[in-house]
C-alpha cells in the first residue's frame, strides 16, 4: 500500500515578502524531490481547502475571522516581526489545514497506511487564538481534531522534531488527555518554550529540549528512552509527525547538528510503533526547514520511511 | 532460505539486476518491465535491500504476478517472477 502526498498549488502563493525563509522555494524544493523515481507512486492527492468548522475545533471564531480579515489586497501585512502575509495567504492556509483533515480521512477510509502533507504556512506554532512564528493555523491540531470527531478514535499522538517547540500544539495538548506531544527541540532558541518540566496535564506532554550543538546521538538517545516508550504507553490510534527539518546541520536558523538518516531512523521507529498500535496509521505535516538542499534531502528519507517503513 | 517451486521453467528469464537500489526502486523497475513482457514469461530480479522480500511478495499478492522462487546467498536476493495474465 502507498503512501498519499497531499498538496496544492495554493500554498506557494502565500508570500511572506524577499528575504523571509519560509519563502515559497521550500515547498518548490519538497515537490520536486518527491518527483524523482523512487517517488513514482506515491498517490497524488489535491488538497482541499478546510471548512470554517474543521478549523473552529481548534482555534477560536473570532481569530478565524481576525486572520482573513488580516489578509490584505495588495502588498504584505506584518501580523507579528516573523509572521508575514500577503493575498494568497488565506487560501494557503485553507488548504494547509485542508491538507491534513483530508489526509486524515483518506487515511482512515484505508486508501493509504501513511500520508505526507507538503504544505505552507506551517502550523505548530498557531496557537487557539493566536499567530506567531509563520504560522497562520494549527494545521496538524485541526487534523487530530478532525480525527477524533469525525473517525471515532479517542487517542492521537503528535510527534514533533521540528527544531523549535510547537507551542501552539502543546497549547492544544496539555489540558487534553486524548491528546499526547511529544516535541525534541533546539533550547535556548524561539519561541522560548518546551522545558521538560511541561508535561501537561495528564503527563500527556514530553519535552525534550537538546542544546545546541546536539546531533544524532543526542536526538536518538531521547527518542529511544524517553519518546517511544511514553507513545507506547499512550497506545495511540493515530500518529502525527510535525516535520520540521530545520534541525539539520546545514540549517541557518538553528545549531542542531541532525542529518537525512536521523530524520529516515526516527520515521521508521515511529512507523514501527504505528503498526504495533493502529494499523500503521501515520500522517506527517511539513513545518521548518530552510536550507533547500537539506530540505529537500531530508523530505525524501523521511517520505521513502513513509513509503517503505 | 530456498523455497523455490516446480514452475515452468523458462530457458530464458528476462533478468533485472536491482542490488544496491533501495526500495521502492527494486519492486517499480520489476513492475516496468513486467508490463513489457507477455503472460507467463518469467523475470529474474536481483536485489540486495533487505526489505525487498517483503516488498516482491506483497507486489505479486497485489498483482497477480506469481512469485516462484525466493532464495537468499550471501545478502543477495533473487526472485523468480511469473508474469500473471492479465494486469
Amino acid at each position: 500500500m502507498t503512501t498519499a502526498l497531499f498538496t496544492h498549488p495554493a500554498c506557494l502563493d502565500h508570500d511572506t515578502s524577499p528575504g523571509h525563509p519560509e519563502r515559497a522555494d521550500r515547498l518548490r524544493a519538497v515537490l520536486g524531490v518527491l518527483e524523482r523515481e523512487t517517488f513514482h507512486l506515491l498517490d497524488r492527492q489535491v488538497a482541499p481547502r478546510a471548512e470554517r468548522a474543521q478549523i473552529t475545533r481548534v482555534h477560536h471564531p473570532d481569530y478565524v475571522t481576525r486572520v482573513f480579515d488580516a489578509v490584505p489586497a495588495t502588498g504584505y501585512v506584518g501580523l507579528d516581526a516573523d509572521t508575514i502575509i500577503s493575498p494568497g495567504s488565506g487560501e494557503a492556509a485553507l488548504r494547509a489545514a485542508g491538507a491534513l483533515c483530508a489526509a486524515v480521512d483518506h487515511v482512515f477510509a484505508g486508501y493509504s497506511r501513511t500520508a505526507f502533507c507538503a504544505v505552507r504556512p506551517p502550523g505548530h506554532h498557531a496557537m487557539p487564538g493566536g499567530w506567531g512564528g509563520f504560522c497562520l493555523f494549527n494545521n496538524i491540531a485541526i487534523g487530530a481534531a478532525h480525527a477524533r470527531s469525525v473517525h471515532g478514535i479517542s487517542r492521537v499522538a503528535i510527534i514533533d522534531f521540528d527544531v523549535h517547540h510547537g507551542n501552539g500544539t502543546q497549547a492544544v495538548c496539555e489540558h487534553d488527555p486524548g491528546l499526547f506531544y511529544a516535541s525534541t527541540h533546539q533550547a535556548p532558541l524561539y519561541p522560548g518554550t518546551g522545558e521538560r518540566t511541561e508535561r501537561g496535564d495528564y503527563d500527556n506532554i514530553v519535552n525534550l529540549p537538546l542544546r545546541p550543538l546536539s546531533g544524532s546521538p543526542e536526538f536518538r538517545d531521547v527518542m529511544t528512552r524517553r519518546i517511544l516508550p511514553a507513545l507506547d504507553e499512550f497506545r495511540p490510534e493515530l500518529i502525527l509527525i510535525s516535520a520540521g527539518f530545520d534541525g539539520h546541520s546545514n540549517d541557518p536558523l538553528a545549531s542542531l547538528h541532525l542529518v537525512e538518516d536521523d530524520y529516515a531512523w526516527a520515521t521508521r521507529k515511529l512507523v514501527e510503533c504505528a503498526r504495533t498500535h493502529c494499523d500503521g496509521r501515520v500522517i506527517s505535516t511539513l513545518e521548518g526547514g530552510y536550507n533547500l538542499k537539506a530540505l529537500a534531502a531530508s523530505t525524501a528519507a523521511h517520505v521513502r520511511e513513509l513509503l517503505c517503513a | 532460505m530456498d523455497k523455490t517451486d516446480h514452475d515452468q521453467t523458462d530457458p530464458t528469464p528476462a533478468t533485472l539486476d536491482a542490488r544496491g537500489l533501495l526500495c521502492p526502486l527494486p519492486v517499480l523497475r520489476a513492475r516496468r518491465l513486467l508490463q513489457s513482457m507477455p503472460a507467463g514469461a518469467t523475470l529474474v530480479v536481483t536485489a540486495t535491500d533487505p526489505t525487498a522480500a517483503r516488498d516482491f511478495e506483497a507486489f505479486c499478492a497485489a498483482t497477480g504476478h506469481r512469485l516462484t522462487g525466493t532464495d537468499q546467498h550471501d545478502g543477495v536476493y533473487r526472485f523468480r517472477i511469473v508474469r500473471a495474465d492479465a494486469s
